[in-house]
């Protein structure tokens, strides 16, 4: 049982689950949209960030490229909330909802590479 | 990615992680905490505004409570963040600090800085092993020629001094053991301008370090790794040198050998050792006097490696040799030895050095040297004295005692390894005068005496001209033309038209073709070699006058060639109506 390895994984598919939870639900329908689960997936996303931060050369490399990918745009999802509410008093709309929806739903893509990347990393055999 | 960037984020791992944390904990609960509106309405702080306020209360800027003072469920909540965020801060920063403290760290930072610098080298350079006394001559003599040079030395101090030295060029020096492979690499071995497209080519290596095992080290490393890669080596110990020879090292160095070639020198012509002393020095130092050991039975002290050498020298030139040494080993048959200490008295009366002309004082340890020294002006004040120093510091005290030749190792490697990094023609002038006799040699010496500059004269500086296209543009048009030019044509002084610039031709090189001190008149071909003898005052004026052929001709015909299309024209026209009207 190696803890590291748990606890590596578990931040790992904490993110995609988490991203995933924001965005399933209607495209534009800010209801199924809540904020503090952004909040969360962006906290988790960093912290797993962090952990792959000087993981070992081969896999390590790709799979913090992915987490870059990811909180980049779940980063942009939250600047893209905060300027529609509070700056240009645009307010809510469907097309805003749109918006942070797709630059979630790309994060989450991008969490997948890096489960799946874990995944091969864990049941192939390193060279 | 480099191994600097993975060490730093690897130790910045756990800081960033509590930060993270800390800050995680602080939003959420000020989200969380109920807080009171102006009219006391409850109201919550939302995610935009508790990220806000976690930002300018972690790091310490504290703004004030917006947008409504703050209700005092959140003010305790908002005193737990202070300190846990604070502290979090204060963790991440003192955690980069040493970070930067950290030997390990600044060891690869400094390492990865020096390979860098070493890839950017856009000229040929030389790579030296060890940063001592010869070495930083040498390093003085290469950046003053603009050559780049890289240093290797195990000893911080060294690299410390170089550091303080101020050269013509950037000298990248590294700390480290010259004979690991990984640390030649960096130092840019393997540069060579064939491959890859790459700008900077090592020349040459030169170990100079004071352990023979680690010049063969790094002499066997460039010669397997580089095969054509020129390696100058100091050696002293006999086995060592064999096995540099086994590689093929190109130019090995042993102070003693050269020493004993230097007394062999000394011994046959000494107008021919004064002026090999005299070329192979440092340029504007003080001229050495000329040395005149005297005929008759020598003594030699100290029967160890430089003993032996010396003593075959001796003998070969028909010499009287009584050895004095303490515990004799492998004495071959033949030898006049004598058992005993050099340094006592009688000892030495009864080597028959009151009949003796001379002594070589040749033992590895100063104080002793020193000593004997003393003890031999006793008992015989007109003796020809060569001695030998053993350690650099020891300077001052030998030059306090009445010596005629004194071996002083560094000197010796500094001016062989000087004669052999300078021009090539230098090193074949030298080859050449070693087969010469007295005679030439006085004649050489009477005409350098008349072009020393300095009051006292001051050795000569040495340079060559290259009758190349890029070299001397002047000259290489002028010959190009068709025109004679002679030697003397050269060194014409440009200010007034019949003195001549005080400096000799030594050697000029046409092909395959080595004509030694050549005539004034000699006429020049294109791609000769020449080396001159002055000073540098001289070598400037000349390289003027060779570059531009508008004074080249105004030297050599008294006319100024018309410059520019215009006045060239007219000259033509000039000179057509001449051929018109006078024909001849």
């Amino acid at each position: 049982m190696n803890t590291e390895n748990t606890i590596f994984g578990f931040f790992i598919i904490l993110a995609l689950t988490l991203n995933f939870g924001f965005f399933i639900g209607d495209f534009d329908n800010p209801a199924h949209h809540n904020v503090y689960e952004l909040f969360a997936a962006i906290v988790v996303n960093l912290m797993a960030m962090l952990m792959k931060l000087g993981a070992r050369k081969k896999t390590g490399t790709i799979l913090l490229a992915t987490s870059l990918v990811a909180n980049l745009q779940l980063i942009a999802a939250a600047l893209v909330w905060t300027s529609a509410i509070y700056i240009t008093e645009v307010g809510m709309t469907p097309e805003v909802m749109g918006s942070i929806v797709s630059l979630a739903g790309g994060a989450m893509l991008a969490n997948v590479v890096s489960t799946i990347l874990l995944i091969t990393e864990n049941f192939v055999v390193d060279s | 990615m480099n191994p600097i960037t993975i060490f730093f984020i690897r130790r910045m791992r756990m800081p960033l992680m509590v930060l993270l944390m800390a800050y995680t904990i602080s939003i959420i609960g000020l989200v969380l905490v109920p807080g009171v509106e102006v009219d006391g309405e409850p109201w919550r702080m939302g995610l935009f505004h508790a990220i806000y306020f976690v930002s300018f209360m972690a790091t310490t800027i504290g703004l004030g409570e917006i947008p409504y003072p703050l209700s005092d469920g959140q003010r305790l909540w908002v005193m737990f963040s202070i300190y846990i965020s604070v502290i979090a801060w204060l963790y991440a920063i003192g955690s980069i600090l040493a970070l930067f403290q950290d030997p390990k760290f600044r060891r690869a930072l400094i390492r990865s800085r020096f390979k860098s610098t070493v890839a950017k080298i856009r000229d040929p350079y030389y790579i030296i092993c060890g940063y001592g006394n010869v070495g930083s001559s040498l390093v003085h003599l290469l950046t003053e020629r603009h050559t780049h040079v890289v240093v290797i030395d195990n000893d911080q101090e060294c690299i410390d001094r170089l550091d303080m030295e101020a050269y013509d060029l950037d000298v990248p020096a590294l700390c480290a053991d010259a004979s690991a492979m990984d640390v030649l690499i960096d130092a840019g071995l393997l540069h060579d301008k064939q491959g890859k497209g790459r700008k900077s080519t090592c020349v040459g290596i030169i170990a100079l370090t004071s352990s023979d095992e680690v010049n063969l080290k790094a002499s066997i490393i460039s010669k397997t790794l580089r095969p054509d890669l020129p390696v100058i080596s100091r050696v002293e110990d006999l086995k060592i040198e064999q096995s540099m020879e086994m590689f093929e090292v190109d130019h090995i160095v042993d102070p003693i050998d050269t020493f004993a070639n230097l007394l062999s020198l000394v011994l046959k012509a000494p107008s021919l050792h004064l002026l090999r002393d005299w070329l192979t020095g440092d340029a504007g130092s003080d001229l050495t006097d000329p040395l005149y050991p005297p005929d008759g039975s020598w003594i030699l002290c100290g029967y160890g490696r430089f003993g032996r050498e010396l003593h075959e020298r001796l003998i070969q030139a028909d010499k009287q040799v009584t050895v004095i040494e303490e515990s004799p080993l492998d004495v071959p048959e033949g030898v006049n030895l004598l058992q005993g200490t050099a340094t006592n008295l009688g000892v030495l009366s009864d080597s028959g050095i009151r009949n003796a002309v001379g002594i070589v004082i040749g033992t590895n340890s100063d104080e002793v040297n020193l000593t004997i020294i003393r003890a031999a002006y006793l008992l015989n004040p007109n003796l020809f004295v060569v001695v030998r120093q053993n350690h650099r510091e020891s300077e001052r005290l030998f030059a306090n005692e009445a010596i005629d030749l004194l071996l002083e190792t560094n000197d010796i490697i500094a001016r062989r390894i000087r004669m052999l990094l300078s021009t090539r023609l230098l090193y074949e002038f030298i080859q050449y005068s070693r087969r010469q006799d007295a005679q030439w040699a006085n004649v050489v010496i009477s005409r350098l005496c008349a072009v020393m500059e300095g009051d006292p004269p001051h050795l000569p500086h040495l340079w060559s001209i290259y009758a190349k296209s890029n070299d001397v543009p002047g000259v290489y048009e002028a010959l190009k033309k068709g025109r004679d030019i002679c030697l003397s044509d050269l060194f014409q002084d440009p200010r007034k038209k019949t003195r001549t610039l005080s400096c000799v031709p030594l050697l000029l090189v046409r092909g395959k073709s080595e004509y030694y001190m050549p005539d004034d008149s000699m006429l020049i071909e294109v791609n000769d070699h020449i080396l001159f003898c002055g000073s540098k005052r001289i070598e400037s004026i000349m390289s003027k006058n060779c570059r531009n052929i508008y004074a080249l001709n105004h030297l050599m015909r008294g006319e100024n060639i018309p410059d520019g299309y215009l006045w060239r024209w007219l000259q033509r026209r000039r000179n057509d109506y001449d051929r018109r009207t006078n024909p001849r």
